[in-house]
């Protein structure tokens, strides 16, 4: 049973936040141009399904993303332990970018991040960054540990499921790794 | 009253975007109102359950390869474009032309449409288009129609009867959840009208089998002051003001906030889905599917009715206004699609929810 997520006010004022302090965000994405199908095309020499090519892109946009946030700790941070998280993070995250951004290459799947500029589970956002920039102290702490505890939780949730319904072997692989890596954070 | 609304129409929306039915809707009477469907539960306690039982449902055109090591960076992968159905799509074809047109009596509105009211079914932070058998990946959905999760595939909304009140119509419409201080929400109705914008509707064909599309960018997260195009508006009462950050209209008592998402109605004829789950439908071109998209199928326009006046506090679970966005999975029954395309459509008479016309 999957519980109804109904978003707490809290969850939304970094973003509403967010929208006041950046303006009007960011323009309009440019739509995904369509790679032309071509049927003389070779054919895929790895058999990545519909999970594997979804849970590939979420993964690398929330890897990708939660970095400039992991970038702001240093400089804002109040206590030793969000330090200690966000440099637990840092280190999972950094050892499976490589592989998630071959395999994404590899599956042909388009450059720009489909989910940039979203509010989503366990993502953070441009918008979320600055919101926690403009925090400090303690209160900066206990935002930033529990958007990153959100995103520990959420990609292993989704690392289970890429588990469970994913198709290409060496995603679901990546996925074994990174629920274990994020395991070990929680 | 009607006229102020069909002005407000026009100023918001720039006429332009609003396909021949969105404005046919706001002139004719009662209509918009209309929109209102039965009452929807304002209990949030609706979430579709995730069974695990489900069979894994991999949806992808992707062959696997006999040598999985001697793989080469290629140009696109074809993992997500999914190929239709040919032999399908040729029965579904051969269902339709069978069917027979209808003499249109003296009196029937003239207009190319017949529709489907459906009720929610669900809320729930799954997207089955966009991230298939990842169950809580997304934003918040608001479904109608189907039950629907993660999981859910064309060919089992066939197999289950749905709630839209059109016979046959067991699609899966969902959008993103509205919310008002951070809480959803509740839905005053929805309706999918069922038109065509083209010039000659009588060349409309049914939806291919297991078509899937989204329409929209939840992506863009931009300003929608007065004026703007791709609107909130208020159905039923005229727009007294906007909210305090501009983005919202304010509606006068007796009406609803309300939003028109029109999916594109050319389709390229052989994809039921790809990458960005767009690419396989298009535009027409001066009034006729052509060039990429030469295949015309019914121009679908749902109706968010909502049970709010607009103001301030709202957000989409996708984020500001302007990342409102929409998905359909066909789960028609064939034949029933068939007969109100070719009553309705083909003939450019007006139907309600079977293949019968109405008129005044």
């Amino acid at each position: 049973m999957v519980s109804v997520s109904l978003p707490p006010l809290a969850r939304l004022l970094p973003f509403l936040l967010g929208v006041l302090l950046t303006g009007c965000g960011s323009a309009a994405a440019a739509p995904v141009p369509a790679p032309a199908p071509s049927s003389s095309a070779p054919a895929p020499a790895a058999s990545f399904g519909g999970t594997d090519l979804a849970w590939i892109e979420l993964v690398l946009a929330m890897d990708e993303q939660v970095l400039p946030l992991l970038d702001i700790v240093p400089a804002h941070a109040h206590g030793a332990s969000v330090q200690d998280l966000a440099s637990r993070v840092r280190t999972v995250t950094l050892a499976e970018l490589p592989e998630l951004r071959a395999l994404h290459d590899e599956a042909g799947l388009p450059a720009e991040n489909p989910h940039e500029g979203m509010p989503m589970p366990g993502m953070v956002t441009a918008r979320d960054v600055t919101a926690m920039a403009a925090l400090s102290g303690e209160e900066f702490d206990t935002a930033v540990t529990a958007k990153l505890r959100e995103g520990i939780e959420q990609a292993a949730d989704l690392a289970r499921s890429e588990g469970l319904y994913g198709a290409e072997p060496r995603t679901k692989a990546l996925a074994a790794r990174i629920l274990t890596s994020r395991t070990g954070l929680s | 009253m009607r006229r102020g609304m069909f002005l407000i129409l026009i100023g918001a929306a720039a006429a332009v975007l609003l396909a021949a039915v969105g404005v046919y809707i706001a002139t004719d009477p009662g209509t918009a109102a209309s929109v209102a469907s039965p009452l929807l539960p304002s209990s949030p306690s609706l979430s579709p359950s995730v069974e695990p039982s489900v069979q894994p449902s991999v949806e992808s055109s992707a062959k696997p390869s006999a040598s999985p090591s001697a793989v080469t960076k290629l140009a696109p992968a074809k993992g997500s474009w999914v190929a239709v159905d040919a032999a399908a799509w040729k029965a579904e074809l051969a269902l339709f032309d069978a069917v027979q047109p209808k003499t249109v009596p003296a009196g029937t509105t003239m207009v190319p449409e017949f529709h489907t009211d459906c009720e929610v079914t669900g809320r729930a932070p799954d997207d089955p288009i966009v991230f298939p058998n990842l169950p809580g990946a997304s934003h918040l959905h608001t479904f109608f129609g189907q039950d629907v999760d993660a999981h859910t595939t064309t060919a089992e909304l066939r197999t289950r009867k749905g709630t839209c009140d059109a016979k046959g119509d067991r699609s899966a419409y969902w959008a993103p959840t509205l919310l008002h201080n951070g809480k959803p929400v509740a839905m005053k109705g929805f309706r999918a009208y069922y038109g065509a914008k083209i010039e000659d509707s009588s060349t409309v064909k049914p939806f291919p089998p297991g078509l899937m599309m989204v329409v929209g960018d939840p992506k863009k997260q931009v300003a929608t002051p007065a004026g703007a195009s791709g609107q909130f508006w208020c159905a039923g009462s005229a727009e007294t003001g906007r909210s305090k950050d501009g983005n919202w209209p304010k509606c006068a008592k007796g009406g609803n906030l309300i939003y028109q998402l029109t999916f594109e109605d050319c389709w390229d004829g052989k994809h039921i889905d790809s990458p960005d789950h767009k690419s396989h439908m298009g535009p027409a071109v001066n009034g006729e599917c052509t060039g990429k998209y030469p295949v015309a199928i019914p121009s679908v326009s749902l109706m968010l009715g909502y049970d709010s006046l607009g103001g301030d506090g709202l957000a989409l679970s996708s984020g500001m206004a302007s990342s409102i966005h929409g998905d359909f999975m066909n789960g028609w029954d064939p034949a029933k699609l068939s007969a109100l395309v070719k009553v309705c459509i083909n003939a450019h008479a007006k139907c309600g929810t079977t293949p019968s016309f109405t008129g005044g």
